[in-house]
């Protein structure tokens, strides 16, 4: 055993660990769970054994899967969660019990006891909900269409181990304190009316409350408090903290505060997953390794083929793209922090010797090592070498003086007609695999990208650029890639899409140079033939909605130039309120006079 | 000094050989406003209150434009309907305009020689302006001799230099600017 670190001790062992290999992997190209990883591998007994006690960091880091859980429950409201049942249900169902089923034979067939195999096969069919989700924000792909799929399978697999993790109990120990079927569903139902309830009214005057003391760090306190919080409330009904807290965070995705929340729970995600990875690696048992390497590649190499087939065909069940499938696969293929926990308590069941529990550990821990591996041989050798010709934005030229348009769905599609009909280069970079097969069809040149991802506007060709159009509905995206742009290329235009008066304000206080609000001008439409229809004559009619546009826009100005001075804004609107209708009046009064004059 | 406020109407000033040369000089100058009409209301819908204020703020309004069909662009005509109004301009309580000086600044692709009683347009080119100088007149304003020239399809780069020097002198003279530089 390595001298017992004290903990500061400990946390400088790990930060520095951190910091040698993970931005040297990134700057290899190698990707950051990776570096994590062998972070790990070397700090742990395997390794320089700089740190003796893995349970313990594994444990304590493992509530980086719960904060990063409520943190995709924030951006999921409980719309899109519907809107997601299908793949959840199906793809998840069928992907967890065709490997289960796929995995148990393979274990039947290598001289397991039926049952041994299918407790194996459980808790090596889940995959890694960090390593996959992480790997999938790093790409930017979390709102495309592989992602969504890719999430619903998690999300399906946390959903899944409830009835597992109540079930191996019942087979081998004594059951939990989850109460009975009746009681126990109730106290759930109990648990989100509570969760609600307090969110929709007890959340709000407390954050204000918070707000209102000006420190920054009781508002982080409280974001805390209220994640642990709600995940033991949930872990107390029987709920896994992980899902538990992804339901809350759905839950409080319609709050006005969730912004805040991200803000301060994201930090403290990002540095528990590290340690969690570094978990992992430190818990790579090498003299296992060491001692059975044939077998132990070969049951990874088993596990690996078992569930990438089935993830292949899952995708393409759900209509992805050939490249979309592979990559979709990767992602899922390894065995995941429930391994761990499966086999933990299996073992302590009884049901699975300790030596093939051990054995069954490295193999997991191994899958999710190469997983980041794969997606490395993914993106340098198998994407550029063999889907070069179904992806022409790896041979797509970025023209000098292009104009590139983010965001290529009804309102994008218009700015990008008008140009091409002027002849104008326009790059369209868009982040709907299906969006780009159609338009690509009707023969426009297509990035397939995230708009809001630097290298990905740097690969459409944003430094030749002489416009930037942002014409996404996704308001974040669209803030962040002005800063980003501007940050980047100060001098490079970018104008943008905003959804209402507020969107606007934010677009540019970050530095649009132009910026309109997708309905304003066919309202106004629609408003000057309301007018023709109320017996104005065109031309009038047309005139005064260009006025009411004139003022309606002075107005808005005004309340950008007021943004932080909430007094003058009450003041300027009652004013300008005021003289607006004056003005239409008089416009209206004037008509009238004019239609006695003549 | 007197301050100038500057009218410029040009559709399409990237063709503009004169216009755009002539309006930027008068861009750089301290003491003239300058608005260029296309600019600002591309939809041809003028903001009636801004430019009640720019007139206001002017002791001399100029307008700059090159002839079309023996007027102004069209764009002219719509700022004269509804910002010179009767109240503001003429009529009761109108007397924004009076006494400020009036100049009209304008070019022509035609030559002088065509601007004759013999020639291809059959009379001076002021008497096709008139319409300005009776609005002028209407509005109580000074009449300033024009600032004209021909030619604007043919002359070469140095008699277009000459142009904005002479044009510049004129601004400066109206201004009452006495150092020129």
């Amino acid at each position: 055993m390595p001298v017992e670190a004290s903990f500061l001790e400990g946390a400088l062992i790990y930060l520095s660990a951190v910091l040698i290999v993970v931005p040297l992997f990134k700057r290899l190209g190698l990707g950051a769970v990776l570096g994590y990883l062998v972070a790990g591998m070397a700090i742990g007994p395997a390794g320089f054994g700089f740190i003796g006690d893995v349970e313990a960091t594994l444990h304590f880091s493992e509530f980086g899967v719960v904060l990063l859980m409520f943190l995709i429950g924030l951006e999921l409201n409980p719309k899109k969660l519907w809107d997601l049942r299908k793949p959840i249900f199906g793809l998840g169902t069928m992907q967890v019990a065709a490997s289960v089923l796929l995995l148990t034979l393979a274990g039947i067939l290598v001289g397991l006891s039926p049952v041994v195999a299918l407790a194996a096969a459980v808790a090596l069919a889940m995959s890694s909900t960090p390593v996959a989700l992480q790997s999938l924000s790093d790409r930017g792909q979390s709102k495309s269409d592989m992602g969504q799929l890719t999430f619903s399978v998690l999300l399906f697999q946390d959903i899944a181990v409830i009835p597992v993790l109540a079930l191996v109990p019942l087979i081998g120990m004594e059951a939990g304190d989850s109460g009975g079927g009746w009681l126990g569903a109730l106290k759930v139902i109990a648990v989100i009316v509570l969760i609600v309830g307090g969110g929709r009214y007890l959340l709000r005057p407390v954050f204000r409350y918070i707000a209102a003391t000006g420190l920054r760090e009781v508002f982080t306190a409280f974001s805390l408090f209220l994640v642990i919080g709600t995940g033991l409330l949930m872990q107390q009904v029987g709920i896994s903290m992980a899902l538990g807290t992804f339901l809350a965070g759905v839950l409080l995705a319609e709050s006005e505060y969730r912004r805040e929340l991200e803000l301060n729970i994201e930090p403290f995600k990002g540095l528990l997953l590290g340690l969690f990875f570094i978990a992992v690696g430190m818990s790579v048992d090498l003299s296992l390794v060491l001692e059975q390497p044939f077998l132990i590649a070969a049951a990874v190499l088993g596990l690996i083929a078992i569930k990438g087939v089935v993830l292949y065909m899952l995708g393409g069940m759900a209509g992805l793209m050939r490249q979309e499938r592979i990559l979709h696969a990767i992602l899922l293929v390894q065995g995941g922090e429930f391994a761990f926990v499966l086999i933990a308590l299996t073992s302590a069941a009884g049901l699975v010797p300790p030596e093939l529990a051990a054995f069954l550990v490295v193999v997991a821990t191994f899958s999710m090592l190469v997983t980041p591996i794969f997606l490395l041989v993914y993106d340098k050798i198998l994407l550029p070498v063999f889907f070069k010709t179904e992806e022409p934005e790896t041979d797509l030229e970025a023209k000098e003086d292009h104009i590139i348009i983010v965001g290529f769905g009804r309102f994008g599609q218009i700015i990008g007609r008008l140009l091409i009909s002027l002849k104008f280069q326009v790059t369209v970079v868009d982040n709907d695999p299906n969006h780009i097969e159609t338009l690509r069809k009707f023969g426009y040149k297509v990035y397939y990208g995230d708009g809001t991802r630097f290298d990905h506007l740097e690969l459409a060709g944003v430094a030749k650029a002489k416009l930037v159009v942002l014409a996404t509905d996704d308001k974040t995206a669209l803030v962040e890639t002005t800063q980003m742009l501007a940050k980047h290329f100060p001098h490079l235009p970018v104008l943008a899409r905003a959804k209402n008066r507020r969107d606007l304000t934010d677009l540019l206080l970050a530095g649009v140079k132009g910026v309109r609000r997708e309905t304003f001008a066919s309202s106004l439409e629609l408003g000057e033939l309301a007018l023709q229809e109320l017996g104005y004559s065109a031309h009038q009619a047309y005139r005064t909605t260009q006025r009411f546009r004139l003022y309606d826009e002075k107005m808005l100005m005004a309340s950008v130039r007021y943004k932080d001075d909430q007094k003058s804004l009450m003041e300027y609107s009652k004013r300008a309120r005021g003289q607006l209708e004056r003005l239409m009046g008089a416009d209206h009064d004037e008509i009238y006079k004019q239609d006695k004059d003549w | 000094m007197s301050k100038i406020l500057l009218i410029f109407a040009h559709p399409s000033p990237n063709r503009s050989k004169i216009n755009r040369q002539l309006y930027c000089v008068a861009n750089r100058l301290n003491h003239v406003a300058t608005r260029d009409l296309y600019e600002l209301y591309p939809n041809l819908s003028i903001d009636v209150d801004a430019e009640h204020e720019a007139i206001l703020r002017a002791d001399v309004l100029v307008f700059l434009f090159p002839v079309f069909w023996f007027s102004a662009p069209s764009l002219l005509k719509e700022w004269m309907d509804i910002v010179l109004t009767n109240g503001f301009a003429y009529g009761d309580g109108g007397t924004a305009l009076e006494g400020k000086k009036f100049m009209l600044a304008v070019s022509s692709g035609g030559s002088a020689q065509s601007y004759t009683s013999e020639g291809l347009h059959g009379a001076e080119i002021e008497t096709y302006l008139a319409p300005f100088y009776q609005t002028a007149r209407y509005c109580k304003m000074e009449l300033v001799e024009p600032f004209i020239s021909f030619d604007g399809r043919s002359l070469d780069a140095e008699a277009i230099q000459q142009v904005i020097v002479n044009f510049e002198a004129r601004l400066h003279e109206l201004g009452g600017v006495t150092d020129a530089c």
